[in-house]
C-alpha cells in the first residue's frame, strides 16, 4: 500500500522527541530615530526599516574603525537589547570588523554592552549575521562603533539592515519531563551550539542531578596537539571541551544509553570553536552518570556559564520507537516520515565509475545532513574525496581540524585555507574509504560538520581512522545541491556507495 | 497523512529510505551467542549498538559476518585508555566489531556485496565511580565480497554474555 509522506510515531524507527532552538525573538527597532558618524546619502534610518537590496546605510568615512551608527527608542522608551541581526549584502568588504554595542541613557555617557565582530574573514558571506550577548541594562540609545578594521581593509561601512531584539542568550535548557529511558533504551542528542558567554562547555545532565554525579573521558585536538580529555565529579556529562570565546559556534552527536540497571554511558563526536575557517577542536569522548537506579525522564543542559547558549543554539533528541509488539501489518511505502532520518534519493551504489555524484537538497528545510558512503576507488589514481554544500570549491571558506591514528602514530592538524570541500575522505588505487560525514545545513550560522572515517582499507589492512571537524564559513546561502567529487577522473569506482540522508525534523 | 502510531515490527516491513530496528535482544545469562539473519544486499547498511555489561574480556561481545570465524578482519584504532592515548593496527582479527567491558558502542556497518564490508565503532567503557575508563574510535573490514546472510554475536572465549547486555539493531529500509 502506497502513502504519501507520514506523521508520526512508526515502531522500530528512531525519530525526533525534542527539537529547541534559542529564538532571536521579535525586533524592537520601530518608533525612533537613527543617526550615524556619517552618510554619503544613504542614511542611517535606511538600515533600521524593511529589507531591501538597494538601502542601505553608507558611511562617508573610509574606515570602519571609529564609525558609527545609532538608533534612539525615544523619551521614555528603553529597552534592554541582547540580540542584534546584521545585514550587509552590497559588498562582503563593507561590515565592521569589530565593533562596540553601546548603550546610553542620555545620548552622551556610553557603556560598552559587548565587544562583537561582524566581518572574520576577508571573504566574509553576505546575508544576515546574528550575535547574542548577556545585558541587564534598559538603554534608550544604543550604537555600533568600530574598534578597528575589517579583515578586507578600510572600506566605507555598509548595512542594509539591523535588528535589535530583547531575547538572547539562554543559561539552560531542558527537555521537560518528556523522555522514558528505561522504555526508549536510548537517544540520540545532536547540538549545534552557539556560544552566549567565554568559557561556556556544554554539557548535559538527567532528572536534574547537579551533583557531582558525571565523568569523562575523551581524546581532544587543537593544532597539533593531541590531548587527553578528563574529570571525575563532574556535575555533568561533558559534550565539549572548554570553548576559548563567546560567539562562536560548536556541533556534537552524543549517543546515550539509557536504561536503568547500569550506569549510564555517553559517547560523543564534537567539534568546537569554529569561527570563520578557523575549527579549533575536534574529540571524541565517552561520559558517564553514575546513577543505576533512576529511569531518566528529562535532560537538563548547561554550559557553566550564565546565558551559554546563544541565539540559534538548537538541540535536538531522537528516540527510537519501542510500542508493545503487535500483530506484523505488512508492507507500507511512505517517501518519507517526519522527524526521522531519510534517505534521499540519487543515494545508493554507483553503477559507472564516476567522479561526482549530487543530491538535490533544501538545507533551510532539512536541517541536517548525513553522510554514510563506502567509496571504491580503481581509478589509478590516489584521489581525495570532497563534500560540497551547492558545489562550492572556492579554497578560502573551508577549516578543519582533524586528529587521527594510523598504524601506531597519532597526529593532528588544523587548516584554514586552501581546501576546496568538506575534505571527508582519501583512498589509493585499489582499496575503499569509508566515512561518515553529519552536517548541519539550515543558514544563519556557519555551517559545522563532523566527519569519522578509516581509509585506504585494503584485504585486513585499514590504513588510518580519524575524526575531522569541519567549517564552511557561509551563513547565509540556503543549501540547494549536495555534490560528493573526487580529484581525480573517475575516482568514484562503479559499486561505491553513497548514502546521504535528512532528518527535517519539522517535516 | 498524520497517523497516532504504527507497528511494523520484526517480520513486517515499513518500506521507506530510512532505517528501521530488527533486533532488540538482552541477554539473560544464559546466551554465548545470538544470530540474525540479515540481507546485505537489500539493506545495505546495518547501526548496531551494543550496551555490554560483562566485565570480563573473553566475555565482550564480538560481531562475525556469515559465520565466519577466522582472521579475515583487520582493525585500525586511536584510543585513550586512562589518559594514555595511543594508535594500533590489527590485521588478521577475527571480528568485525566487538563491545568492551561494561561499555556502550555504536557501530555503523556497510554490506553491499562484490566489495570488502567495512565498519566504524565508536566505544566509552566505564571503570567505577565517575571515571570513564576508555573512549576509541576503531575502523574495521571484513575481507569478504560475498553477500552478509547472518550476523553472529559471540564472546571471544565462547562463554555467557554478561546479563542485561543489550544488542540493538537497525537495518537501513530501502523502497
Amino acid at each position: 500500500m502506497n502513502f504519501g509522506n507520514l506523521s508520526g510515531l512508526v515502531n522500530g524507527t528512531e525519530q525526533v522527541v525534542f527539537d529547541y532552538e534559542v529564538p532571536f525573538g521579535t525586533n524592537v527597532i520601530g518608533g525612533g530615530t537613527a543617526s550615524a558618524s556619517s552618510d554619503n546619502g544613504n542614511v542611517p534610518a535606511n538600515a533600521f526599516g524593511a529589507y531591501n537590496i538597494n538601502t542601505y546605510w553608507r558611511s562617508l568615512t573610509e574606515s570602519p574603525n571609529g564609525a558609527w551608527i545609532k538608533y534612539d527608542f525615544g523619551a521614555g522608551v528603553t529597552k534592554t537589547i541582547r540580540a542584534l541581526k546584521l545585514n550587509s549584502d552590497f559588498n562582503q568588504s563593507y561590515k565592521f570588523g569589530p565593533f562596540n554595542f553601546q548603550g546610553s541613557n542620555n545620548n552622551s555617557d556610553w557603556t560598552t554592552v559587548a565587544s562583537l565582530v561582524d566581518a572574520v574573514t576577508a571573504n566574509e558571506p553576505l546575508g544576515d549575521k546574528t550575535l547574542s550577548f548577556a545585558n541587564s541594562t534598559a538603554y534608550r540609545y544604543y550604537r555600533l562603533i568600530g574598534t578597528g578594521a575589517n579583515p578586507s581593509g578600510t572600506g566605507t561601512v555598509i548595512y542594509n539592515t539591523i535588528q535589535m531584539s530583547e531575547s538572547g542568550p539562554e543559561t539552560s535548557i531542558s527537555t521537560g519531563n518528556i523522555l522514558n529511558g528505561d522504555e526508549d533504551g536510548w537517544y540520540t542528542i545532536i547540538v549545534r551550539h552557539v556560544n552566549g558567554a567565554t568559557g561556556a562547555a556544554l554539557g548535559v545532565q538527567f532528572n536534574a542531578d547537579t551533583g557531582t554525579s558525571y565523568g569523562y573521558r575523551g581524546i581532544n585536538s587543537y593544532s597539533t596537539t593531541v590531548e587527553d580529555w578528563a574529570g571525575t565529579g563532574a556535575t555533568s556529562c561533558r559534550i565539549e571541551p572548554t570553548s576559548p570565546a563567546s560567539g562562536i559556534c560548536q556541533f556534537s552527536i552524543s549517543r546515550v544509553y539509557a536504561k536503568s540497571g547500569s550506569v549510564r554511558l555517553v559517547s560523543t563526536l564534537s567539534t568546537g570553536g569554529l569561527t570563520g575557517t578557523t575549527v579549533n577542536t575536534i574529540s571524541s569522548s565517552g561520559s558517564v552518570w553514575n546513577n543505576t537506579a533512576d529511569n531518566i525522564v528529562s535532560a537538563q543542559f548547561t554550559t557553566g556559564q550564565a546565558n551559554g547558549f546563544g541565539i540559534g543554539s538548537r538541540i535536538i533528541i531522537l528516540k527510537p520507537n519501542n510500542f508493545t509488539n503487535g500483530t506484523p501489518t505488512g508492507v507500507i511505502n511512505t517517501p518519507y516520515i517526519q522527524g526521522s532520518w531519510v534517505r534521499l534519493p540519487g543515494s545508493g551504489v554507483v553503477a559507472s565509475d564516476t567522479t561526482s555524484v549530487t543530491i538535490t537538497a533544501d538545507g533551510d528545510r532539512d536541517v541536517l545532513y548525513m553522510i554514510s558512503a563506502e567509496i571504491v576507488n580503481n581509478s589509478g589514481s590516489n584521489p581525495s574525496y570532497f563534500f560540497r554544500p551547492n558545489n562550492v570549491s572556492t579554497n578560502t571558506v573551508y577549516g578543519y581540524q582533524y586528529f587521527q591514528g594510523a598504524s601506531t602514530t597519532v597526529n593532528a592538524d588544523r587548516a584554514t585555507t586552501g581546501i576546496t570541500g568538506i575534505d571527508f575522505a582519501y583512498a589509493n588505487n585499489g582499496t575503499v574509504t569509508r566515512s561518515n560525514v553529519l552536517l548541519f545545513a539550515k543558514s544563519g550560522f556557519i555551517r559545522p560538520a563532523l566527519i569519522s572515517r578509516s581509509n585506504t582499507i585494503s584485504g585486513t589492512t585499514v590504513t588510518n581512522v580519524a575524526c575531522f571537524g569541519f567549517s564552511w564559513n557561509n551563513t547565509a546561502d540556503n543549501i540547494t545541491s549536495l555534490v560528493i567529487t573526487a580529484d581525480a577522473a573517475g575516482g568514484i569506482t562503479a559499486g561505491s556507495q553513497i548514502d546521504v540522508y535528512a532528518l527535517r525534523p519539522n517535516g | 497523512m498524520n497517523f497516532g502510531k504504527l507497528n511494523p515490527y520484526n517480520d513486517a516491513k515499513i518500506s521507506f529510505p530510512g532505517f528501521q530496528r530488527i533486533l532488540d535482544f538482552t541477554a539473560t545469562g544464559a546466551e554465548s551467542t545470538k544470530s540474525l539473519v540479515v540481507d546485505g544486499d537489500t539493506d545495505k547498511e546495518y547501526i548496531v549498538i551494543i550496551r555490554d555489561t560483562t566485565t570480563l574480556a573473553n566475555n565482550v561481545v564480538v560481531l562475525r559476518l556469515n559465520t565466519d570465524s577466522g582472521t579475515n578482519y583487520g582493525l585500525q584504532w586511536i584510543d585513550n585508555t586512562a589518559g594514555t592515548i595511543t594508535a594500533a593496527r590489527g590485521v588478521g582479527a577475527t571480528y568485525i566489531v566487538s563491545g568492551g567491558q561494561i561499555s556502550h558502542t555504536v557501530h555503523r556497518i556497510l554490506t553491499p556485496s562484490g566489495f570488502i564490508k567495512t565498519a566504524f565503532s565508536g566505544w566509552v567503557q566505564y571503570d567505577s565511580g565517575t571515571t570513564v575508563y576508555r573512549t576509541q574510535l576503531r575502523g574495521a573490514v571484513w575481507n569478504n565480497t560475498a553477500n552478509v546472510t547472518s550476523f553472529d554475536f559471540a564472546t571471544p572465549g565462547g562463554g555467557a554474555f554478561g546479563t542485561g547486555t543489550r544488542i540493538i539493531v537497525f537495518a537501513r529500509r530501502t523502497q
